[in-house]
């Protein structure tokens, strides 16, 4: 008899073994399906917040453009994930509303990438990377670990059951 | 033979763009044309003829009637418009289903375009500025010296990379040092061998570098296309190898008077057209 094959998962994750939601720009995703995976594509000065509840196996991902909702408010009122100030608490809400507890949260950042020469002027990545910083410091979140700045576009996946958070950038793997 | 050659030879075997565009060119081009004119060269092609009136029809062209006949597209349009839709609609015919050197899928490559065609005319609006004439055609076909350099690319893409380690280089520079040639160049060369209008090859040619642009270049044109490509690029829209190896030259930004408040209002203003545009395009030309 011939034994069955077993694709063990160690890379990114794949539609065959898992439910990929895809999160685009200006937008949240959250899930309680562990077989589930949250990825979201071509990170530039836009940041992710990819959230994960160790206890309950529940996860959470935002990829936002820009930082305050004040830029644009009609468009924050149709799309809240645009912006870190009203996307990011919304994210929090969300996965709350799931049966998740801030204390279970394990919270980390990709993204915030910067042209290569536009000094603080035009380094859109930095200042959304404030803003998260100042909402974090305000809500007593800390995060557990990011991969920010720089000139590397980013594209970054969730596990929800195990929480592990891959990080692919052209050429490079890293688990966050 | 030299990459710079291999490349130069690339572009003419590219597929040139649609006969019923490169006739609507020619037409438009002229002083006067006629709407008879005009619908002559589109009827008989019924892919333009439909995505045409599928552009009419959309919600981002915001009409409230509903445009059943070339005729009455072209009514409403106006020739400066026509012409837009229909390059555009021409060069979504002939992109690869992969920019195998750039790591760009066909959808990335188009979003990008979209991206700095919608984004340079909300620039320009954003900033007060009169909207160029070909600012949405420019940002369109920008880096449309991509579809010859990428063949090239490929085998060289780590020593590309390589450079971008080194250091604060752009990617455009970095191409030029590994290659002996950069996509603007080639872009242009592109722009002329398909007989596009003389105005578009600047922004193309220089929309990397606007300082180099000449004397009596149309500069807000050239700018504002250097800006949008910059701002699109941010915003992780068709983002390829280079990443965001890529600046905003000051002058540029100075000439414009642009601030990152405006550029951040402009994303957020875009985003939507952006979607809405480069779904429309997608549809029914490229199988994906």
């Amino acid at each position: 008899m011939i034994a069955a094959t077993h694709k063990t998962s160690n890379g990114p994750p794949s539609s065959s073994s898992r439910r990929v939601l895809t999160v685009g720009i200006s937008d949240l995703k959250v899930s309680d399906d562990p077989g589930a995976a949250l990825i979201t594509h071509a990170l530039g000065s836009c940041l992710a917040v990819i959230v994960h509840d160790r206890v309950r196996k529940m996860g959470g991902m935002i990829h936002f453009m820009l930082p305050a909702a004040s830029t644009a408010p009609k468009k924050a009122e149709a799309t809240p994930a645009m912006f870190a100030d009203t996307g990011v608490p919304l994210l929090f809400r969300q996965m709350y509303e799931l049966g998740s507890d801030k204390e279970s949260l394990v919270v980390k950042v990709a993204g915030g990438a910067r042209l290569y020469n536009v000094g603080g002027m035009f380094d859109i990545g930095r200042r959304n990377y404030t803003m998260l910083r100042k909402i974090f410091w305000k809500n007593a979140i800390t995060i557990a670990a990011e991969d920010v700045g720089g000139n590397r576009s980013r594209t970054v996946s969730l596990l929800v059951d195990s929480g592990r958070v891959l990080v692919r950038s052209y050429g490079e793997k890293s688990t966050l | 033979m030299s990459q710079r050659q291999t490349i130069l030879r690339q572009v003419e075997t590219l597929p040139t763009m649609s006969p019923s565009a490169a006739r609507l060119a020619a037409l438009l081009g002229k002083k006067e044309c006629t709407t008879d004119e005009l619908e002559a060269v589109i009827r008989p092609d019924l892919a333009l003829t439909a995505n045409l009136l599928r552009y009419c029809n959309s919600a981002g062209f915001a009409l409230r009637q509903q445009v059943g006949s070339v005729r009455h597209a072209i009514t409403l349009m106006g020739t400066k418009r026509l012409f837009e839709v229909v390059t555009t609609e021409a060069f979504s015919r002939i992109i690869p289903q992969q920019l195998a050197g750039y790591g760009l899928s066909a959808a990335s490559y188009w979003q990008h375009g979209i991206a700095v065609a919608v984004m340079g005319e909300r620039l320009a609006e954003r900033l007060g500025v009169a909207i160029p004439d070909l600012t949405f055609t420019a940002g369109l076909l920008h880096d449309v010296g991509k579809l010859a350099i990428c063949v090239a690319l490929e085998s060289k893409a780590e020593r590309v990379l390589e450079e971008l380690e080194s250091g604060e280089v752009a990617f455009v520079d970095a191409e030029r040092k590994v290659l002996g040639i950069d996509h603007p160049e080639v872009g242009a060369l592109i722009c002329k061998s398909w007989n596009l209008p003389a105005s578009l090859l600047e922004p193309i040619r220089y929309h990397h570098h606007p300082g180099q642009a000449p004397e009596g270049a149309n500069r807000a044109l050239i700018d504002l296309i250097h800006v949008a490509d910059a701002l699109a690029t941010m915003m992780g829209m068709g983002l390829d190898v280079g990443g965001l190896h890529k600046g905003i030259d000051n002058d540029a930004a100075d000439r414009l008077n642009v601030r990152v408040e405006a550029l951040e209002e402009v994303a957020s203003e875009a985003l939507d057209q952006i979607h809405e545009m480069t779904q429309l395009f997608t549809q029914t030309t490229q199988p994906s």
